[in-house]
């Protein structure tokens, strides 16, 4: 079951993904929009013969990122039915970076295409060449402290809660206290928060666009799109708070795998839908302001392939993205160049952690009895319960009928190891090869419940013979 | 009021911004008392750094032409003292865009006319 929620999450992160960027990098009507892939639109590709040359690039686009969204969304539908935890991550892992990647081809051999199309009409960027409005500089804010500080006054509130809940000050019967699970969910959540404000705030001081020589049409223009942003950042706060407030009552009232699932997955489509709504009214403010333009501030030449910024004459290091949404960095800049160094990092690193979770896997957990002691040992983790430290021991069948839930180690199909909170006892040492049924159940004297198991049925049967 | 910073060009990028924001003062589109952005923003808009924003505004107060001070920033004078006279460096300056003028054969007519043009006349 836990492989169709795993499916069904990865599928809810993927396709609207895809469907949001299609339509953001793809437009319908290119006329409207700022840049045309990733190109600033110049009034020049409006004239008669060059309209129907860039209609024809920008469809003939459209069309091929069509069929790739189409093509992705069918293949995630079919990733959903795979089984196995390692293969699951590993294809969906893999899937989501060859899809992102897939998607914006498009885009890149239009942005090379519209290149062409430039020089042959001998545009040329004025180089060096920025402007700025005095009265529009510094001046233009929509998000203001008091929206963004109450969802985060919310979500300390909750945390406050689990954490009160933790020491046992206050008490829910199926959550056990001293566990910090609670905690430390609420506490990553409230960082998640916190990272939305620091985002929010810092689009909220991106440099204003200078769109006309009328410094109030500046204005209106960075201050709709300020606006924009702002509530889709305040609107994240508050569903990050609610997801919190789910989680919350899950883990307190009742735990369950499947409200847990439900709850992430509602939190990852009212996130999707909120960009939706978010790239929509971004549009708009575009298309709007497009009859307005008058200053051309023509940059292409910083932007690779219309996506990568790279100025080394600009001090900034975050500057507005062309193509997608929210900021990127300035490969020009020093530290631009570490973040992108870090960055790629980070993502091989999610390729050799796939290889970690590969072999953990693959690898059979075993369970023997040795000079008296029960030894549970599997990749470089070792339980070595000896007879003396054993107060009761039991074999036993009903492993499905407890409620098992993860605090420290691995959780998948095959293999359940590491500290687990059982049935809402915190502090519980979990080895088992969980589609067996068969384990034994050791209770040892300083009060540490073990569940064990080898596996087969038959080497958890043998090692219960010897310890009994 | 627009201000157009060319990166390439061999004026400093202080000495544009200084000449520019002078410009402003005097065709209006400054006009006296009006707030000027922080040399913060201002650099972080253009992209360069803070200490030229800082210089340009260092010049134009050094000039009379702005007003400083830490609570309200940077200001345009409401009144700026007239000396009625132009400065040597200026007419050092008059007189190179004349001579490149005559040399270019740009008549006498269409350079005053110019003159008075950007004088507001």
């Amino acid at each position: 079951m836990s492989n169709l929620y795993f499916g069904i999450t990865m599928f809810v992160c993927l396709v609207p993904t895809i469907w949001i960027m299609f339509f953001y990098l793809y437009p319908k009507k290119w006329s409207e929009r700022k840049q045309v892939f990733g190109l600033t639109n110049r009034k020049e590709f409006l004239q008669n013969s060059i309209k129907e040359e860039v209609e024809a690039i920008t469809q003939k686009g459209r069309k091929r990122a069509l069929l790739i969204s189409l093509a992705i969304t069918l293949i995630a539908v079919m990733l959903m039915l795979l089984h196995g935890m390692f293969l699951q991550t590993f294809i969906w892992t893999s899937f989501i970076f060859i899809a992102i990647f897939i998607i914006i081809v498009p885009f890149l051999l239009g942005h090379k295409e519209m290149m062409t199309v430039k020089k042959s009409l001998g545009l040329t960027r004025e180089k060096g060449i920025s402007y700025v409005d005095l009265k529009t500089a510094g001046n233009v804010h929509a998000l203001k402290a008091a929206p963004v500080i109450f969802p985060n006054l919310a979500g300390l509130l909750i945390m406050g809660l689990l954490f009160l809940t933790d020491l046992g000050v206050i008490r829910f019967k199926a959550y056990a206290p001293g566990s910090f699970f609670g905690t430390v969910l609420a506490a990553t959540m409230f960082l998640v928060g916190l990272l939305i404000t620091l985002c929010g705030f810092l689009m909220d001081r991106m440099k204003n666009d200078v769109i006309s020589t009328d410094s109030d049409i500046n204005a209106n223009y960075n201050r709709a799109k300020k606006k924009n942003w702002a509530d889709i950042f305040i609107a994240f706060l508050w569903l990050n708070d609610a997801y919190m407030l789910a989680c919350a009552i899950t883990l307190l009232l009742s735990y369950s795998n499947l409200l847990a699932t439900i709850f992430l997955i509602l939190y990852l489509i009212l996130m999707v839908a909120g960009m939706a709504v978010f790239v929509r009214r971004g549009r708009k403010i575009e298309a709007r302001y497009q009859k307005e333009t008058t200053v051309i501030t023509d940059d292409d030449e910083c932007w690779l392939g219309g996506m990568i910024y790279c100025n080394p004459n600009d001090h900034r290091v975050l500057v507005e993205k062309r193509a997608g949404i929210g900021s990127t960095i300035n490969i020009g800049h020093p530290v631009g160049k570490a973040i992108g160094i870090v960055t790629l990092l980070l993502l091989m690193n999610v390729f050799v952690s796939l290889i970690y979770v590969g072999l953990v896997e693959a690898t059979p957990i075993s369970l023997r009895s040795e000079n008296e002691a029960l030894i549970c040992h599997q990749l470089k983790d070792e339980y070595v319960i000896t007879a003396d430290m054993i107060d009761q021991i039991e074999l036993r069948d009903d492993i499905y009928e407890h409620t098992l839930l993860r605090k420290k180690g691995v959780g998948m199909d095959n293999l359940l190891k590491g500290d687990f909170i059982v049935d809402g006892q915190n502090g519980c040492k979990v080895f088992l090869a969980p589609q067996e049924n068969l384990y034994i159940h050791i209770v040892t004297k300083d009060g540490t419940n073990y569940y064990v198991s080898g596996a087969t049925a038959e080497e958890t049967q043998a090692a219960y013979e010897c310890m009994k | 009021m627009i201000i157009r910073i060319d990166e390439l060009s061999d004026v400093p990028i202080y000495q544009q911004i200084r000449n520019q924001i002078v410009m402003g003062i005097s065709d209006g589109s400054l006009t006296g008392g009006e707030q000027l952005p922080t040399v913060r923003s201002l650099a972080v808009e253009i992209g360069i750094n803070t200490m030229t924003v800082s210089k340009a505004y260092q010049l134009l107060k050094t000039e009379g032409y702005i007003m400083t001070d830490r609570k309200n920033g940077a200001r345009v004078r409401s009144r700026i003292e007239q000396q009625g006279s132009i400065s040597e460096m200026n007419k050092t300056e008059l007189k190179r865009i004349v001579s490149e003028a005559r040399i270019s054969g740009v008549p006498r007519k269409e350079l005053l006319d110019l003159v008075k043009e950007f004088y507001g006349e």
